[in-house]
């Protein structure tokens, strides 16, 4: 079946392809499009006026306490960088692995990555008591001569985002770089201009192509352990602590394939507004989003077998301070979004086993958002019952978000929509190039299967482009 | 006016030295000390001993000074009574000082009604119109002088200029008076008097509801001598101690064995007790004629009586006989009832029977509190005062309209009072009604001395300029009675003339002292002498008088010496104290040595001394007919619950709830802050229907209350306990609304001894559907099978079997600490949970007070907290060991600190000398070190602290204030440690062990912090980290912390 759609795309016509997928960039703004940017750069807003009166009155603004003192900003910064890792994921071991289904997503998937990267290291600045001197964490020649504590793993995560970033901005950048040529030829005025810097004297030649496609593929496999390394280190922000709760070995992968689950519910979200709003359902097809919904089934089984494995080593270890903490983040006062949690995590995505829920996009982006919101709640669970309930009884303490931690959340939110928003005005959302290669090279395999007599040319109806413009 | 270089240089070094501060006013400018007294030197406090007057115990204090500030007060290790100890209330004596709410200059009441500042000079005028108007209507006799317990030279002071003027001597008004306890003196030792007691030599305490830990008497004292009967860190021998009463309070939960009893059975259940002594010893038992020499109820009736079983009884009546000296004391102030008074007699009868009479109770020492009016005095003066009988009142220091039985019919008494004038610091609820307010200087920035035991006089001197334009109420009298003419001013200067003392009392006074006997005979003839020009102030009369008895043939310059030692070492023994302070270890001091037994071998049996010459003026004997000796108290109403209104150790009697650290500091056992409420037996909450911080509402026969409820299983199910002191209505910015006070509920009818009925209602009680939520610092009070607050039984103490298994295994090298590493020990048998160490520490590290809805969401910012375990339930039937075990937590300077590894910017660092220090500078507030501790030590500023003015000044600029945004955390009060090895460098000598005292330790009344250097084998700290009984908490963490816990010991371990 999927061979059938992939030979499909051989009927597309190449040039119908790039208006298709160009279109977007080259048109202006919808009425749909504009209230979109209004609404997101609102609640930009809004996440900014929360950030500044939090500078201004001090953390007290939060609902942060004694003994709870990380919770929301910290879970949104997991859950961002977990959103960050499909991006890459998607993009270079699919590329690796030369899925078929990669080009799809490839490009919104790497601008998630850096959109989410952008957003979730605002996090770690905008919680820390005193904003101001974030720079301190950074190695940097000072009068004072302190560097930082190498020792302490918010100074290692400085280091694997930053990576990270930059891995990925290059990766998206040198994806992009046939694409802004085609802009560069297809704009006129300041447009042709912009792009032509931007796409750097790309001409397509196979002088060009040779090298890059070396280079593509050198830093597909350099971002490949990146995906497993940087949430591994997120995981030690966690994992390096004395908790129970928070002090587990199986935090790195647990934490990668949590990542990678979010990541991709993540990417259905986006993805089915984008291709039903921009008219890119030829060329992400239902096809493309199964294939996903049959990931996300085995990274939601991966996470469910780490929740196991997490309560029975608590069980198992014998020890109490263990005990007493996984109990109490089951049936302590956090109990509703625990179990909510792990409806959402462990037994929402067993529903993708049916085929018809695979294939129906209004089921499937209902699951998508049941599993950003679950493991939303998974990371907040994870920070904030294991700080309510750490050693010392004497010393539990129940956590209550406030309004600001929600403004600056929603921010957050405002600020990734307003970041992905520009993107689709400014590169196409589709890399342009790698799919009219590989609408070429289903022409070439249907050329062969008929050549070779398997399959008649009268067999399939001429395929028009499945959506006309009008 | 211009003021020259030298005067100004004078009056900067005297301002600094805070010597010869009386008279001075107040000039609102700061001047800076361009060429400073040769004496001071910048940066280094100065301390000045004086006395704490934060309640009538009289514990002595030194209290420090930085640049001109009182900045922190400590016990004076000199005084017999504290020993250099002070509880919460003494260290919260600074708070009062920089009161924001304190009066700043006179006020007089316009002609509109309200109060309006005035000058000193229309105040005076006004006072001095007002008292020739007395004199003019000759209704010298309608005036009263209505204020807190004063002896020394200023109850003296009192007494002359009201006699001078023709009023009637004063009224001592304390909430907290003793009356049943006084008159069962009467009949036992023949004076109404509260006598002396000597905890410290009984190997068995019985207590019928004292709350001798918390609010009775001399708490700190008795604290102190508990901790050295009681205490397995300084006996081996514990006293067994046995509380009785239907709450666990702070002194119960301290005792080996708690009885549940009904309240008001304690009379009963003393006789009880009695004759089953009395039986065993086969002695006749001494009561009061018209009481039954025994209780005449069987097993069961006895039990049906007063809920407590008699094997029970029977086995308690076997161990005192078995352990003497032991002390059996009275109800206390909760169960101050109709029964007390038989109760009181019961219990010296008791005493006496078993030889304790001259060995822990001494009738021959008895308190400054025996001089206290009685209730029923003050009753009959406000009824005089209703009546339109009084003409004049001053006020001086007391709230009667807040505390005193049926308060509202006292505020309707005040209104009808012509003219009031008051002498006080800041507004109350009856100061409100003053026509005239005179601001007296704070205690702190007073001359003075107080005598709160026969023979044993603190002497007070100021610490610093006083901090608003007030006069001292002393110097207003003096110069009232100047003004009034040469004769009064004899008669107020008369004790100045005092004959030479009587020679020394050779069989009282230890050898070679210079104890003499008191000098307070009859005074001379006024008229053979002329009053010393020079005495205008009450400073000047002080010194003189001191001088007179110190040295009373000595030159001008002998004199002048005699009373600088006294100065520097603030107190004075004479030989009404000799029984009182025998055997006390009162030099600076470090502890005990390991090995020894602490506590002195009981004396042999003295003969009984009652009190022959007391240095204190009792009040007028009680008119009424012979009191009757009820058995059981009556309780008014008919209501299914019986009210409990308790004293707590941070409120006393409600004169301390203007403090905003006596607010915040958590109450030792329900762990409440900011608030008043009702404690509730959950199978009761279950009856009624309510849960924690549901409202509820109390109906007494005298009126309606309503109190948030906090469910607390260690209560009787049939009683409703509220604590006193909160509830105050006009009291100040960090008192008023704090809920209602417990007074509403309260009967106004008085005890046969004259005293109030605390214990004396019956209430109903209803769930009205409101709710507020209580600020509760500590959620979980039980500890289940995690190891926190361990304990052990006296048996296995020293034994090995009492040792935690500890595993100590790194992959990498432990920190070297070459020179020191700072540690601690913390004693839990010794802990009794009084919260003096927190507050010290509020004191010492500016620890700023976050309010009611921070606390809401425990953002306290203390840096040490007192973590309380009980057991799971608890019910007066069941259980007689409630087992509450307090647990002080300072950071543990771990040796391998979960802190300091996730710190990104090295603010959490290990110093060399094993402090987990803060570079407060440093950090940029990612909260992950507080996270990663396992202890929960440290604190995070959500905002920017802030201090009302003038409660900035109090800040000691030793340790910085922090910024909002940064971590913080104790750090052994590092400030100390680095005055001491500045000093031991200077001197070239390593620092002594016991030289550096951290606040927290320097003030803990039972010692039960000790802080030295793990480094040096023979340091105290070491030898105890060694202790089998010594325990690292969490050690299994591989934290290494720097503290050692010891195990609290229990004759019977429980089931936590």
């Amino acid at each position: 079946m999927a061979q059938a759609s992939e030979l499909r795309e051989a009927d597309y016509d190449l040039r119908q392809t790039s208006d298709d997928l160009i279109r977007p960039v080259e048109t202006g703004p919808t009425l749909r499009y504009l209230v979109s940017v209004i609404f997101a750069g609102l609640v930009t807003l809004i996440g900014v006026v929360c950030w500044g009166r939090q500078l201004y009155v001090g953390m007290g603004v939060t609902g942060l306490m004694w003994p709870v003192m990380w919770a929301v900003y910290i879970t949104n910064f997991v859950f961002w960088i977990g959103i960050a890792h499909s991006g890459t994921l998607i993009s270079a071991i699919l590329y690796l692995f030369r899925a078929k289904f990669r080009p799809a997503f490839s490009r919104s998937s790497e601008a998630m990555t850096i959109f989410a990267v952008a957003t979730a290291g605002l996090f770690p600045i905008l919680h820390l008591g005193r904003a101001w001197r974030f720079y301190w964490v950074l190695p940097y020649p000072n009068e004072r001569r302190i560097w930082p504590n190498f020792r302490s793993p918010l100074v290692l995560d400085v280091f694997a985002i930053s990576t990270y970033l930059t891995v990925s901005l290059i990766f998206w950048y040198l994806g992009m770089l046939p694409d802004m040529a085609e802009l560069r030829d297809r704009s006129r005025g300041w447009k042709r201009t912009l792009y032509g810097v931007a796409s750097l004297g790309w001409t397509g030649s196979l002088r060009q192509l040779s090298p890059y496609m070396k280079l593509y593929i050198l830093l597909a496999g350099l971002a490949t352990p990146l995906v497993l390394s940087v949430h591994t280190t997120v995981s030690w922000d966690f994992s390096l602590s004395l908790l129970p709760g928070w002090h587990e070995e199986i935090f790195p992968p647990y934490f990668v394939a949590g990542a990678i689950f979010s990541g991709l519910a993540m990417v259905l979200t986006l993805v089915i507004p984008l291709r039903s709003w921009f008219r890119l359902k030829a060329y992400i097809t239902i096809d493309h989003l199964e294939r996903l919904c049959q990931l996300i089934l085995l990274t939601s089984s991966i996470v469910t077998f780490s929740y196991a494995t997490e309560y029975f080593i608590a069980w198992y270890s014998g020890n109490t301070y263990e005990h007493s903490a996984y109990w109490m983040r089951a049936f302590g006062h956090y109990w509703k979004p625990f179990w909510f949690m792990i409806a959402c995590n462990c037994f929402v995505p067993l529903l993708f086993f049916s085929r018809r829920v695979r294939r129906n996009i209004k089921g499937m982006f209902i699951i998508s958002i049941l599993i950003n919101v679950g493991m939303w709640l998974e990371r907040f669970i994870i920070i904030v019952t294991t700080l309510a309930y750490s050693f010392d009884p004497g010393s539990w303490g129940i956590y209550h978000v406030q309004w600001i931690e929600i403004g600056i959340t929603a921010g957050s939110f405002g600020w990734f929509m307003l970041q992905f928003l520009g993107f689709v005005k400014i590169a196409p959302s589709l890399p342009v190039a790698e799919v009219r290669k590989d609408i070429l090279e289903a022409r070439r395999q249907k050329k062969a299967l008929i050549a070779a007599g398997l399959l008649t040319a009268a067999a399939e109806p001429p395929a028009a482009p499945p959506e006309v413009p009008a | 006016m211009a003021m020259e270089r030298r005067d100004f240089m004078k009056a900067a070094g005297i301002a600094a030295a805070g010597g010869a501060v009386a008279g001075c006013r107040t000039t609102g400018h700061i001047l800076p000390l361009v060429v400073p007294d040769q004496r001071y030197i910048e940066g280094v406090p100065e301390y000045f001993a004086t006395v704490c007057r934060e309640c009538p115990a009289g514990c002595g204090m030194r209290i420090r000074v930085n640049e001109g500030r009182a900045t922190k007060p400590e016990g004076n290790p000199q005084h017999p009574v504290n020993r250099g100890k002070l509880c919460m209330r003494g260290q919260s004596s600074v708070q009062g000082l920089y009161s924001p709410d304190r009066w700043q200059a006179p006020l007089l009441r316009n002609r509109r009604g309200q109060l309006e500042e005035v000058s000193w000079k229309t105040a005076l005028g006004r006072l001095q119109d007002e008292l020739a108007r007395v004199e003019g209507e000759a209704r010298g006799a309608d005036a009263v002088w209505l204020g807190r317990l004063e002896t020394g030279s200023l109850d003296r002071l009192i007494r002359d200029w009201l006699a001078a003027f023709g009023f009637p001597p004063p009224l001592y008004y304390e909430p907290f008076g003793y009356e049943a306890l006084r008159e069962a003196s009467r009949w036992a030792y023949g004076q109404p008097i509260v006598p002396g007691y000597r905890f410290d030599r009984a190997r068995m305490i019985l207590s019928f509801g004292a709350e001798f830990l918390a609010a009775w008497v001399s708490n700190v004292q008795f604290a102190v001598d508990f901790a050295l009967t009681h205490s397995y860190g300084h006996t081996h021998d514990p006293a067994y101690f046995i509380a009785v009463g239907p709450r666990v309070d702070l002194t119960g939960a301290n005792a080996d064995e708690n009885w549940g009893a009904r309240p008001g059975a304690e009379a009963l259940l003393a006789l009880a007790v009695a004759e089953r002594v009395a039986a065993r010893l086969g002695r006749p038992l001494r009561l009061p004629p018209g009481l039954p020499a025994g209780t005449g109820l069987d097993a069961a009736q006895l039990e049906q009586a007063t809920a407590v079983p008699a094997d029970v009884v029977e086995r308690a009546a076997a161990r005192l006989v078995e352990r003497r000296p032991s002390l059996v004391l009275g109800p206390g102030q909760a169960n101050e009832s109709s029964a007390a008074l038989t109760a009181h007699a019961i219990c010296h009868a008791l005493n006496e029977l078993l030889g304790n009479v001259g060995v822990t109770v001494l009738p021959g020492a008895p308190h400054a509190l025996s001089s206290a009016a009685r209730h029923e005095q003050v009753a009959a003066m406000f009824a005089r005062a209703q009546a339109g009988q009084v003409r004049l009142l001053f006020l001086h220091h007391a709230n009667p309209a807040y505390d005193f039985p049926g308060a509202a019919n006292v505020e309707a008494a005040l209104a009808r009072i012509p003219f009031i004038v008051s002498f006080g610091w800041w507004p109350d609820e009856t100061s409100k009604h003053a026509h005239l307010v005179l601001p007296d200087h704070y205690p702190l920035e007073s001359w003075g001395d107080y005598e709160p035991w026969a023979g044993v006089t603190g002497l007070m001197q100021p610490a610093m300029r006083p901090v608003f334009d007030t006069r001292p109420a002393a110097d207003v009298l003096l110069w009232l009675a100047a003004q009034a003419g040469a004769a009064r001013q004899r008669a107020l200067l008369a004790p100045l003339a005092v004959a030479p003392a009587p020679p020394l009392d050779a069989e009282t006074a230890p050898p070679g002292s210079n104890w003499r006997q008191s000098p307070m005979g009859p005074a001379p003839n006024p008229d053979d002498f002329a009053p010393p020009a020079e005495v205008r102030t009450f400073d000047a009369y002080l010194r003189r008088r001191w001088q007179l008895r110190l040295a009373p043939a000595g030159s001008a310059a002998e004199q002048a010496d005699a009373w600088r030692n006294l100065l520097m070492r603030g107190v004075h023994l004479e030989a009404p104290a000799a029984e009182m302070v025998a055997g006390l270890d009162m030099p600076e001091r470090m502890g005990p040595p390991l090995d020894t037994e602490r506590r002195a071998p009981p004396p042999p049996p003295m003969p009984v001394r009652t009190p022959a010459a007391l240095p204190y003026v009792l009040p007028a004997p009680a008119p009424a007919p012979p009191p009757s000796w009820p058995l059981v108290a009556e309780l008014e109403g008919d209501g299914e619950y019986v009210l409990w209104p308790y004293p707590t150790v941070q409120f006393f009697d409600g004169r301390q709830a203007n403090r905003a650290w006596m607010q915040e500091i958590a109450d030792p056992l329900s762990k409440l802050v900011w608030d008043n409420w009702v404690q509730v037996h959950p199978d009761t909450g279950w009856k009624l229907q309510v849960a924690e911080g549901d409202i509820l509402r109390l109906d007494s026969p005298y009126g309606h209350a309503e109190f948030p409820v906090h469910v607390d299983p260690y209560i009787r199910p049939d009683t409703l306990a509220i604590p006193l002191g909160q509830g105050h209505r006009d009291f100040g910015m960090f008192a008023s609304g704090r809920g209602m006070a417990v007074e509403i509920l309260a009967s106004p009818r008085l005890t046969p001894a004259g005293g109030p009925r605390r214990l004396g209602v019956r209430v109903q009680a209803r769930h009205v559907g409101k709710h507020r939520d209580l600020a509760n610092l500590q959620l979980i009070h039980w500890q289940r099978d995690k190891k926190i607050a361990l304990a052990t039984t006296l048996a296995e103490a020293d034994t090995p079997a009492a040792r935690e298994k500890e595993v100590r295994a790194t992959f990498y090298a432990f920190h070297p600490h070459p020179v020191h590493r700072w540690g601690m020990a913390i004693d839990l048998s010794s802990c009794i949970g009084c919260n003096a160490c927190q507050t010290a520490c509020y004191a010492e590290n500016n620890i700023p007070i976050m309010g009611r809805s921070s606390c809401l969401s425990h953002r306290e910012m203390t840096w040490l907290r007192i973590e309380t375990y009980g057991g799971d339930s608890w019910h007066p039937s069941t259980a007689m060991n409630p087992d509450i075990r307090f647990m002080p937590i300072p950071c543990q300077q771990c040796g391998n600190a979960p802190c300091e590894y996730v710190c990104p910017v090295f603010a959490a660092y290990h110093t060399e000398e094993g402090l987990n220090a803060q570079v407060y500078n440093r950090c940029v507030g990612t909260r992950y070190c507080s996270n990663n501790c396992i202890y929960k030590v440290r604190r995070f500023n959500w905002y920017t602290p802030q201090w009302p003015k003038p409660l900035d000044q109090q800040l000691n600029p030793a340790v910085t204030v922090r910024a909002k945004g940064v971590m913080e955390k104790c750090t052994y009060c590092v400030q100390r440690i680095e005055t001491a090895e500045l000093a031991a460098k200077a001197e070239n000598r390593p620092i002594r062990d016991g030289e550096i005292q951290t606040a927290c330790m320097q003030t803990c009344p039972t010692e039960a912090i000790i802080f030295g250097d793990l480094r040096d084998p023979e340091s105290r700290v070491s030898k105890l980290h060694d202790q089998y009984r010594g325990y690292r908490w969490f050690a299994e963490e591989n934290t290494f912390p720097s503290i050692t816990y010891l195990k609290r010991t229990k004759y019977v371990l429980n089931q936590v």
